[in-house]
This record gives structure tokens, sequence and C-alpha cells, in this order.
């Protein structure tokens, strides 16, 4: 039984090395840059869990190939045939969080939700899907 | 260096079916890691969507997981410390059932994460009857290895 104890052993702590090894560039901080108005990181988005409504303004292929789970797309060309199953979707306690390729088609989307569907608590992903990813 | 030579001993040979146990077993656990290894921030999404660890373990774990599933592919596939590679794979395949059960209990939607971005979205009965599959698959591998009378522990 000993043996046996020290394989586990041995197969459990060995993989720690190349794992730590491939974590130490990737987990070395990245230099922040400050948030703008109506803009949110990824970290605090991911705090509010269940009270995030996501909606991928990216194009459809990019959208079906890969999302944060429950997202909802939204691309701005298509506003008006996309935006009911948003409000459909949406509720009080939920924030909008927006999130695509470009901060600036963002922002502007995240106007549209503020002005044409009345909703409040609009953001944008800071570093957009990218920055979710990393 | 014979107690280091025991330690790493590759087992006695198996019969026929045995081996395509063993072997397949290897190749679902090599297939597993390696389709990890390269993005282990995808993996760690979808570790973070299963909403069973915090955030630090998981990324912890979405590093470590893939290298130990190329450990254990590897050593099942070459016969090197069989024993414990069997005892081992037979623990993660539970552990990978539970997790996903614990998933389909709470309806979450979600990417299981399994095989890295080869599988996109969870379809649950068949992701429960897979890895039913392995666990049957890698227990019986663990019992055979550990008591049959060739192996030099029993």
């Amino acid at each position: 039984m000993a043996r046996i104890f020290f394989q586990l052993l041995f197969l459990l702590s060995v993989p720690a090395l190349p794992a730590y090894l491939c974590a130490l560039p990737q987990l070395t901080p990245a230099p922040t840059t400050p948030l703008l108005p109506g803009e949110i990181r990824p970290a605090t988005a991911k705090l509010w869990k269940e009270r995030v409504l996501w909606v991928d303004y990216r194009p459809n292929p990019h959208f079906s190939k890969q999302r944060i789970p429950g997202a909802v797309s939204c691309p701005p060309e298509e506003f008006s045939q996309r935006h009911p199953e948003v409000l459909a979707r949406w509720s009080h306690e939920k924030a909008v969080v927006l999130y695509g390729d470009s901060e600036a088609v963002g922002h502007a989307l995240a106007e549209r939700f503020r002005q044409e569907l009345n909703l409040e608590t609009v953001y944008v992903l800071k570093g957009n899907w990218r920055e979710w990813n990393r | 260096m014979e107690p280091v030579r025991h330690f790493f001993n590759a087992g006695p040979e198996d019969s026929f079916a045995w081996k395509i146990v063993r072997i397949s077993i290897a190749l679902v656990f090599l297939y597993a890691g390696t389709a990890k290894v390269a993005d282990p921030q995808e993996f760690t999404l979808a570790i973070d969507h299963y909403r069973l660890t915090p955030w630090p373990v998981t990324v912890g774990l979405a590093f470590y997981l893939p290298w130990l599933e190329i450990g254990l592919g590897g050593c099942l596939l070459t016969r090197r410390m069989l024993p414990g590679a069997s005892v081992l794979s037979f623990a993660a395949s539970g552990v990978f059932l539970g997790v996903i059960l614990s998933a389909w209990s709470r309806n979450l939607d979600i990417s299981c994460g399994c095989f890295g971005p080869a599988i996109n979205h969870t379809h649950y009965p068949s992701h429960v009857a897979f890895n039913l599959l392995l666990l049957a698959s890698t227990g019986a591998r663990a019992g055979y290895d550990l008591f049959r009378k060739s192996n030099p522990e029993t």
C-alpha cells in the first residue's frame, strides 16, 4: 500500500510544476486603465453573478461560436429586431452589461439602451470580450 | 536504485481486453488534458461557471488539472505507476461525474470544459452517461490493478 500511496502523492504533485511554469507569465498583473463613466470591470461583473444580463454585440457568427453563458445577442445593426429579447430577459434587479469587440461601439449601444429602452443600469465591459477571456 | 525502479516499474502485461480498457482511458485523459492545456483562460471560465470554487482556486485548478490528466494518461499508456494512476483516474472520474451532476441539479447553462473548446455546450444526459462509463472503466481498471495476483503489492 505504501508504494501506491507514494505513487498517488507523486502523480498529484508533479503536475503542479508545469502548471506553475505555465501560470507564471500569465498571472503577472496587467497595468490597469481607469474606468470611463458607464464602464465596469469583468471582476466586478462576475461578483454580481445572476444580477447581470449579458448582452453580446459582436456579429452573430462570433456569438454562435463562443459567448458568456446566458448572454443575449444584440448587434447594433439588429437593435430593433433584437431588443425585445433583451427586454424579455431583463428584470429590475438586473444590470445590463454589454460586451463585444470595441468599447466605442459598446458605449454607443449602451446609450441606445438608455434612451430608447429606458434602462438605467447599463454598463460596457472594460476591455471587452478579450479582457473577459484573459 | 532498486526501490526507484520498482516505484516507476511498468506493470505486468495485460490481457487483450484489459489492454483495450487501459489504452481507452489513457487516450480519454490525454485528449482531455491536451485540449485544455493550451487555453487555461477558457478552462478557468468553464470551471467558474460551475460556481463551486472561489476564483483563486478556480484559476489554480485551470492550470493544474490539464497537466494532471496528461500525466495520468501518459502513465496509463506506458504502464508506469499503474496502480497509482488507475486509482487516481478513478477518483478523478468520480469527481468529474459529481461536478456534472451538481451543475445539472442546479440547471446551469454551461460549457462543461471537459474537452476544452471542442464541446461548447453541455448536453447533460449524454455527459452523465459518458462520465458513468468512464467511472465504470476506471473503477474496473483500478480494481484490476490493485488486486490482480501478479501485482507485487498483493
